[in-house]
């Protein structure tokens, strides 16, 4: 049995830290122990979840550092050197650890339970085999009836060969690498430059940002809808862009105003920043399998195309800095990034709960059995938006895009010649659920709601007077992900421009009150 | 008591409304006489009449999420 060589300070932490090399690999449980050694923490609830392994890391990370003493750090950085310990730890707990002790950001989506550093996910023949068979139903069109063999309809005698498919797939989850996605032949080849899209920042000039602020919200002002006016209530704009900072505030640029706002950074993070998945939905479950088998396997070709190192091109003739998102190949790769996200989409079938969705096999479904809502489930917004968010996370950090979990309003009961404080109150007044999905680098931010069957609509679709959505707060179950130190870059080095203001010169294109046609029908 | 999938029923009720398949959840009531009277005067009052309205009882874990986001308050 390997044995930690390493002289440390802390005794309780060499116990936990020769725990897990005793146990051979990184699981929560041994993380939250090692973590709860040093921690000076006193909260029960806290405590217990971290030793139980309750909490994934991007929630471990603030517990983490609060209780890091300066010896406690120095045996920490000691230890991330011990061979024996290293050799143990999973990608997840190594990046975990590094970024306790602040040595590098924690990268979103992580979860510990992977193969150690150096390899990737064993992958059986089974699984193989069934990743196989999966495309084989793809390619011939019997995947669906395998999907109702397996929850009790249609032919019964494919039921057995369905479950036990399921079951073989391998298990893709947050912190899965796109190396796991081709050993388990899911996709032909990973993305190119993926290291360089994950180290970009997230607020960078030429971003655009939601921020609070006064705002024209009177539904019939055409253009001017939601931008700045000084006489309107205070309401939630996405007509802003970032454009630097001043003492230590972001200077934010919203349109009608000429004189950019200085937000606290917080408000920004509040309304911007990306949120996590919910660790109670279970990525090794058959179905849940099945429905990100199936999505990868569908967007494999396009995943072979996106090349991240197109998507950075230097600035103008003599200006100093690169630009993401300008040009045809940044252009295109955007366009590669939404129809994979498209794919995730387009395997959910769920129905809106309306009283009638209760024939055979729907099942009501959220974070807690996703994979089986996607097969045939049923749910309000909330339900809807929680399994697109889950299946989906496993996805975010490869293919390159962020999620925040909104809840608003509609606007489309509002009295349209009423007080612009009333008009605002009124589309406040609803509860409707859905995403915003932030691609990266370029960030450009898009709106995918679930329970409209609509994916990928521009901020002036979504949210525009022809729209039908006005976004209140973040989600109720929304966790923010860990913000990284590369997450920042107001110098001008580097700035995004990826498309046209999505206000701007946008006109009604028609898709703000319909569903996609690429979307299905629950 | 549980749905017939097992899920176990609130004791509140919702309203919902839908105009070109975009459905909402407009209202809560604490019972299903309450929710369809809210169902009538929102049929009556909105500027523009949904497709179609209805109401549903909500199951205790819907309840929670539409407590965490406000929409009905934690002591209803």
């Amino acid at each position: 049995m390997p044995t930690i060589q390493t002289p440390l300070r802390n005794a309780a932490l060499r116990s936990a830290a020769q725990d897990i090399v005793n146990l051979g690999r990184t699981d929560a449980a041994s993380i939250g122990k090692l973590v709860a050694a040093f921690s000076s923490t006193s909260a029960g609830a806290s405590l217990d979840a971290l030793k139980n392994g309750l909490l994934p890391p991007d929630q471990m990370l603030g517990i983490a550092q609060r209780g890091l003493t300066a010896d406690a750090k120095n045996d920490l950085v000691a230890l991330l050197g011990d061979a024996a310990f290293k050799g143990t730890l999973d990608a997840t707990g190594i990046n975990f650890l590094k970024a306790v002790a602040g040595l590098e950001p924690l990268r979103a989506g992580g979860v510990f339970g992977g193969a150690p550093i150096g390899s990737t996910a064993p992958v059986d023949n089974a699984a193989t085999a069934a990743v196989g068979k999966m495309k084989e139903w793809i390619k011939n069109g019997s995947l669906e009836r395998y999907y109702e063999a397996a929850i009790g309809l249609g032919d019964a005698g494919l039921k057995d060969e369905a479950m036990r498919i399921f079951n073989a797939l391998p298990q893709i989850k947050p912190g899965s690498t796109a190396a796991d996605f081709v050993k388990a032949g899911l996709w032909s080849s990973p993305p190119k430059g993926i290291e360089e899209m994950q180290k970009s920042a997230r607020y960078l000039p030429g971003r655009e940002v939601k921020v609070h602020t006064n705002v024209n919200s009177n539904l019939s002002a055409g253009r001017d809808f939601m931008t700045y006016d000084a006489s309107g209530p205070v309401g939630i704009t996405c007509r802003g862009t970032l454009i630097g900072e001043k003492n230590g505030k972001f200077l934010v640029e919203v349109e009608g105003k000429a004189e950019p706002l200085e937000v606290d950074k917080k408000d920004i993070y509040d309304l911007n920043h990306p949120h996590s998945y919910s660790p109670s939905c279970n990525y090794n479950d058959p179905f849940t399998k099945a429905k990100i088998a199936e999505a990868a396997i569908k967007m494999s070709d396009d995943v072979a195309k996106l090349d991240f190192t197109k998507m950075k091109t230097d600035g103008p003739s003599g200006a100093i800095g690169a630009i993401f998102g300008r040009g045809r190949s940044a252009e295109e790769m955007v366009e590669v990034q939404k129809r994979c996200f498209q794919q995730i989409h387009d395997v959910i079938h769920m129905k809106y709960d309306d009283g009638t969705a209760n024939d055979p096999g729907r099942v009501s479904g959220d974070s807690n059995n996703a994979g089986r809502a996607a097969v045939k489930g049923r749910g309000v917004c909330t339900q809807q938006r929680q399994v697109m968010r889950d299946l989906a996370y496993p996805f975010s950090g490869i293919v390159g895009f962020d999620m925040f979990s909104v809840t608003g309003g509609v606007h489309r009961h509002t009295n349209r010649s009423a007080p612009a404080g009333d008009q605002l109150r009124s589309m406040a007044s609803c509860a409707h659920d859905w995403l915003e999905v932030t691609f990266r680098p370029s960030m450009e931010m898009t709106v995918c709601d679930r329970t409209w069957r609509q994916c990928n609509m521009s901020l002036f679709e979504a949210y525009g007077p022809y729209g039908d959505r006005y976004p209140t707060q973040k989600a109720y179950d929304a966790t923010p992900v860990p913000l990284a130190a590369t997450d920042e870059n107001l110098t001008g080095s580097i700035t995004v421009d990826s498309y046209d203001k999505q206000f701007g010169d946008a006109d009604h294109s028609g898709r703000q009150g319909h569903m996609t046609a690429t979307g299905n029908n629950g | 008591m549980a749905t017939e999938q097992g899920e176990d029923w609130g004791h509140l009720w919702a309203v919902h409304s839908t105009k070109d398949d975009r459905p909402v959840m407009r209202a809560w009531a604490k019972s299903e006489a309450e929710a369809k009277q809210k169902a009538d005067e929102l049929k009556r009052t909105d500027p523009v009449p949904d497709d179609r309205y209805w109401t549903t009882r909500l199951t205790k874990h819907q309840i929670e999420a539409f407590k965490g986001n406000g929409f009905i308050p934690p002591n209803a």
